[in-house]
C-alpha cells in the first residue's frame, strides 16, 4: 500500500491501514522516543501514545507532506511534551527549555545498548540502527538530527569498524575461555 | 554484503525492540468501529451542506460550459456533481499511460446510522495505485456502477440494504468509461455521471 493510499485510509479511520503504520514505523518511534527519554518503560508509554496522536490528528496532515517526517516530528514533540512535565515536576526553577536543548543533543541508548557501550558511543550507535535497521537514508539522519551528511557519513563508517573490531575481539576471548588449556606447541 | 559481525549486532538490536503487535490498551482507545470518510464530518452542519450544495452547482456549471465550449475530452472528473471534489486526484498528477495497464474499479458501501445515509467509495486503479472518491447514497435507492472499455462491458451494483464490495478489473487497451447511475425503484433520478480514464493520462504516480 503506498503512503496516499495509507493516509487516505487513516483519515477514514481503518484499523487495517493503522495497523500497517504501526506495523511499519513502532520501532523506529520508540526508537527516537527512547533516545530522547532514555527509559524504556517511558518510551513504550510515549510511543503508544504517540501513535494515538498520529490516528486521532491524521486530519491535520495535508497533501504533500512528507508522512514519515510528519509522523516523526509527533514522536519527538510528545517525548518533549512528556519530558518537560517530568520535569517541571522535578524543579520548577529549572530552566525546562535549555535542559531539553540538551537532552536532545545527548541520546539516551544506554538501556538497549549496555552490552555495545564499549564498542561505540551512543551517537555511532543512533546512526548505524538508523541507517541499516530502520532504514534511512544518511540524508535523512543529518536531517532528523540537526547534522551535516558527512558527518552522520564519518559516525557510521567509525561505528562500523569498532563493531568489527568488538566482536570479533569478543569472539576471541570466549574461544580462550573455553578452551583455557593451551595445546602442546604453544608450551616451549 | 553485510559482515555477519554487523548482522550479530543488529540481531542483539531487534531483540530489544518491542514487538509489533498493536498493543491492547492502544486499541481500546481508538475507535475503528465508525468508519468516517475524510473531511465531510463537518458537512452534516446546516451551514456546511449548504456551502456543499452551492459548491457542487457551481462546479456543475463550470464543467457544463467548459464542456461546451471545448468538447468531449473536457469532460473527464470535474463532470461529477455529487461527488466530493477534494478526493479526487489533483491536476497535474498526469504522464502517459502504457498499453495494457491492468486497471480496476471496486467498491464498497458502508452505512451511517445518521444523517441515515451510506457512503459508497469508488477505488480506481492502475497496478499498485489507488485513488477514490465517494458519494452518497439514501435508503431504498440502488446504484449501479458500468465500465465500457473495447474488452466489453462490466457492471456492478449495491444498494443500501446490503453492504457491499465489488471489484471489476479490465485491461486497458483503449480509454476506459465508468458510467455511474443512481436508480430509485425503476426511476432513474440522477443524471447519468460519466468519466473517462483516458489511455494519455496516468492518474497516480506524481
Amino acid at each position: 500500500m503506498n503512503e496516499k493510499r495509507i493516509v487516505a485510509l487513516l483519515k477514514t479511520r481503518d484499523e487495517e491501514a493503522f495497523t500497517e503504520v504501526y506495523n511499519q514505523y513502532n520501532r523506529l518511534v520508540y526508537h527516537i522516543i527512547l533516545g530522547i527519554l532514555g527509559n524504556e518503560n517511558d518510551a513504550e508509554d510515549q510511543t503508544q501514545e504517540t501513535f494515538f496522536k498520529i490516528f486521532t490528528k491524521i486530519d491535520q496532515f495535508e497533501r504533500g507532506q512528507n508522512f514519515k517526517y510528519w509522523l516523526l516530528s509527533i514522536a519527538k514533540n510528545t517525548a518533549l511534551d512528556f519530558l518537560k512535565k517530568q520535569t517541571s515536576e522535578m524543579s520548577e526553577k529549572l530552566d525546562i527549555e535549555k535542559y531539553q536543548d540538551d537532552l536532545i543533543e545527548v541520546n539516551n541508548y544506554k538501556p538497549i545498548m549496555e552490552e555495545y557501550a564499549s564498542y561505540i558511543d551512543e551517537e555511532e550507535f543512533d546512526t548505524i540502527v538508523l541507517h541499516l535497521y530502520h532504514g534511512l537514508s544518511f540524508k535523512e539522519i543529518a536531517v532528523l538530527r540537526n547534522k551535516t551528511v558527512s558527518s552522520v557519513n564519518n559516525k557510521y563508517d567509525r561505528g562500523i569498524k569498532k563493531i568489527r573490531k568488538g566482536v570479533k575481539n569478543d569472539e576471541q576471548q570466549n574461544k580462550d575461555l573455553s578452551n583455557p588449556i593451551p595445546s602442546k606447541n604453544a608450551v616451549k | 554484503m553485510m559482515n555477519s559481525k554487523i548482522k550479530t549486532f543488529l540481531t542483539r538490536y531487534h531483540q530489544k525492540m518491542p514487538s509489533n503487535d498493536v498493543p491492547f490498551e492502544l486499541k481500546q482507545r481508538l475507535s475503528f468501529s465508525e468508519k468516517v470518510p475524510a473531511k465531510t464530518s463537518q458537512m452534516r452542519r446546516p451551514w456546511a451542506i449548504m456551502l456543499n450544495t452551492y459548491i457542487v452547482a457551481v462546479t456543475t456549471f463550470i464543467s457544463a460550459f467548459t464542456f461546451w465550449q471545448l468538447g468531449e475530452d473536457s469532460l473527464f472528473i470535474w463532470s461529477i456533481p455529487s461527488i466530493q471534489q477534494q478526493e479526487v486526484i489533483p491536476p497535474g498528477m498526469v504522464t502517459y499511460l502504457e498499453d495494457n495497464t491492468e486497471a480496476y474499479l471496486s467498491w464498497s458501501i458502508f452505512r451511517r446510522e445518521y444523517p441515515n445515509e451510506a457512503i459508497i467509495k469508488f477505488y480506481f486503479g492502475m497496478n499498485d495505485d489507488t485513488f477514490y472518491l465517494f458519494t452518497y447514497i439514501e435508503p431504498s435507492r440502488t446504484i449501479y456502477v458500468r465500465i465500457n472499455s473495447d474488452e466489453g462491458q462490466f457492471s456492478i451494483s449495491g444498494s443500501y440494504d446490503e453492504i457491499n464490495y465489488d471489484k471489476a478489473v479490465v485491461e486497458t487497451t483503449s480509454n476506459v468509461t465508468v458510467s455511474i447511475y443512481i436508480l430509485d425503484g425503476d426511476t432513474e433520478i440522477n443524471d447519468e455521471y460519466i468519466f473517462r480514464i483516458p489511455k494519455y493520462l496516468e492518474l497516480f504516480n506524481v
